[in-house]
């Protein structure tokens, strides 16, 4: 929120020292962090549907009938424990369907080579029909919704979780710096935008409307978003300093609870675990959403069932029980809750949006867009300045400006294109989800390469916009050429989601060509009467 | 800007270990409540101290500023060690 312009020209009061070099800061920091911060925006934007994504992706391939009865979950998870060389010293996961997603999703650790016992050894995780308990395919096949969800909280990349939390920090000093510099007129130019005025300062009010309108917002972003990825720096002060090295007492007391019992090697019938399974799920007012077995088989067996109390803000309800006794041996609900733990959940629901319906994560959606645009317009602020002295090299400009156009945009074109690989791969492709990753990285490093080699960037921009809208209309063509029937069921049987994923894509291919025309209109009246300055140093 | 901002980052983040310790201490109510304020309270303090070691004219007065206060803090935390127990 760079205000420098605003004051001189308005020349009321003089700026102080402290905001100077405040702006300053601001300006040089968002520069900086914009490139990887837009691709967390645009990223988070994305996977707050991801579960509308993953049924987008998914059940097309392999329509489930919610008519039909399921097949028992006893059957299935002792079916996967005969197909694969599970490793019983580990734990046993099973994500349980839901009214998004109809399958169970099984995670098997599997027993390590030799050689290799104290590295975590390889974890298959299966995609399971419900109706008849066969393994249709590997959960990470389909890996756009998955692969949108770490580009947003690690980027893909090893270290990305503590990089994604640094640059929050300096998102979070952005927004504070941004507060303190645009203070004065916080209130009284709350929503002031002059269309009437010049470049700079147009975008400038639009920088600090959006900057100001979602505050609440984006302060909740920055703060979570350290929760997630750097919390892990107070862990170990924690630990160090008042726990003095005892990282399970520290974990006790955050309300996380621990069982790490031996194995007995003596084997039970594991039926009374599939009893109070179904027991649970009968709850009222409670979903359960993902059942971990300790111990499988043996009799020191322990059974944890996580889930949703639909009728509290925010409550995941935790149970373990005994499998052998049936014994409760701890729970988390409502009347029973440790505050930290609480605290962090409600920190997550705020930050998924996932405590209301649809509605709320559209809103989140809006948001997080109007920060993308905000990101981008600091930028082209700084960009502005930088054009204007004499004393900033030409190739910093040109980096700047080829990563805002190339990196920003590019990311754009490059999420389309991993939809459409999505749609029109074969699900049977070996290494499919390797190929998604490749197509979504050429398609960003060619948008990049081009911002760099084609000089009109007016041009460019509406190219970037024009591959954007011919992509999402391929992937629709694709979705009706090679699903169109089972789309229809799916609708029919209740699964909304993909046809909603659809009705997006068409409003995006819209209002993309909304703006192809009006730029067409913008690039015919430059012709008629020739503007000296559209972007700086074009 | 870089010594500013090695500074910001490392003298704000020493510093919001070394308060949200002496919060730990000194707030007394359950552990559960104190591990959370303390983790929000730890990031809010490095923000508030990076915003803070930014707005000085120079790398140099910003550093003698956060040594200043890390003095301060890194004092207050060691009485309270010596006085009370951290568990």
């Amino acid at each position: 929120m760079n205000t420098q312009s605003m004051y001189s020209q308005n020349n009321k009061k003089p700026q102080s020292q402290w905001v100077k070099n405040l702006t300053e800061s601001h300006s040089w920091i968002g520069v900086i962090i914009s490139p990887l911060l837009f691709v967390i925006f645009w990223a988070g934007a994305v996977t707050l549907f991801y579960e509308e994504v993953k049924q987008w992706a998914v059940m097309p391939h392999y329509p489930v009938s919610v008519q039909q009865t399921t097949a028992p979950l006893q059957q299935i998870v002792e079916d996967k424990l005969a197909q694969h060389d599970f490793d019983y010293q580990e734990h046993l996961m099973v994500q349980m369907p839901s009214e998004y997603d109809p399958y169970y999703k099984v995670y098997l650790d599997l027993v390590r080579e030799e050689g290799k016992e104290d590295e975590h050894g390889e974890v298959v995780s299966l995609l399971v029909d419900p109706n008849t308990g066969v393994s249709v395919a590997n959960k990470d096949d389909f890996f756009l919704g998955d692969f949108l969800y770490r580009l947003h909280y690690d980027l893909n990349l090893p270290g990305g979780t503590y990089l994604v939390g640094i640059i929050s920090l300096f998102f979070f000093f952005a927004l504070i710096s941004g507060v303190f510099i645009h203070a004065r007129k916080l209130f009284k130019h709350f929503f002031l935008y002059r269309s009437d005025k010049n470049r700079r300062d147009k975008l400038l009010d639009l920088h600090n409307v959006v900057g100001v309108m979602t505050l609440p917002f984006t302060f909740m972003y920055a703060l979570s978003g350290l929760v997630f990825n750097l919390a892990i720096i107070y862990q170990i002060s924690f630990v160090v300093f008042i726990y003095q090295g005892d990282q399970d007492t520290l974990f006790k007391d955050a309300g996380f609870t621990l069982f790490d019992e031996p194995q007995i090697e003596q084997t039970i019938d594991m039926s009374n675990a599939y009893k109070i399974i179904a027991q649970t799920r009968e709850r009222q007012g409670f979903h359960l959403r993902n059942v971990i077995f300790y111990n499988y088989g043996d009799e020191s067996a322990i059974i944890q069932l996580r889930g949703n109390d639909l009728a509290n803000f925010s409550q995941k309800d935790e149970f373990f029980y005994r499998v052998k006794t049936g014994e409760l041996l701890n729970k988390t609900d409502i009347n029973n809750y440790n505050v930290f733990r609480k605290g962090r959940e409600i920190i997550a629901t705020l930050h998924f949006g996932d405590f209301a319906g649809v509605d709320v994560r559209i809103l989140y959606f809006i948001l997080s867009i109007a920060i993308c645009a905000m990101i981008v317009i600091g930028n082209m602020l700084w960009l502005d300045k930088r054009a204007l002295q004499k004393n900033v090299s030409p190739r910093s400009i040109s980096i700047v400006r080829g990563l805002t156009l190339g990196g920003c945009g590019g990311l754009i074109v490059a999420t389309a294109l991993a939809f459409l690989l999505e749609r029109i791969l074969p699900a049977g492709l070996q290494s499919r989800s390797d190929w998604l990753v490749y197509g979504f990285i050429a398609g960003l490093v060619a948008a990049m390469i081009m911002a760099y080699i084609v000089d009109n960037k007016q041009r460019y921009l509406t190219q970037l916009i024009a591959a954007s809208v011919v992509i999402l209309s391929a992937t629709l063509i694709a979705d009706g050429y090679l699903f169109g029937e089972q789309i229809i069921q799916l609708w029919q049987s209740g699964f909304k989601a993909v046809v909603g994923v659809e009705i997006a894509m068409l409003l995006l291919i819209i209002f993309g060509c909304m703006l192809l025309k009006r730029r067409s209109a913008l690039a015919s009246r430059t012709i008629e009467k020739p503007l000296t300055t559209v972007l700086p140093n074009q | 800007m870089w010594p500013k901002t090695l500074t910001a980052f490392f003298g704000g983040l020493l510093l919001s270990v070394s308060i949200m310790l002496s919060l730990y201490l000194l707030i007394p109510l359950a552990i559960g409540t104190k591990l959370l304020i303390g983790l929000l309270a730890g990031f809010i303090i490095w923000v508030a101290a990076m915003v803070y070691y930014y707005s000085f004219n120079s790398g140099k007065t910003s550093a003698i500023a956060c040594g200043k206060f890390l003095l301060l803090s890194v004092g207050v935390n060691s009485l309270l060690f010596w006085y009370q127990s951290p568990l």
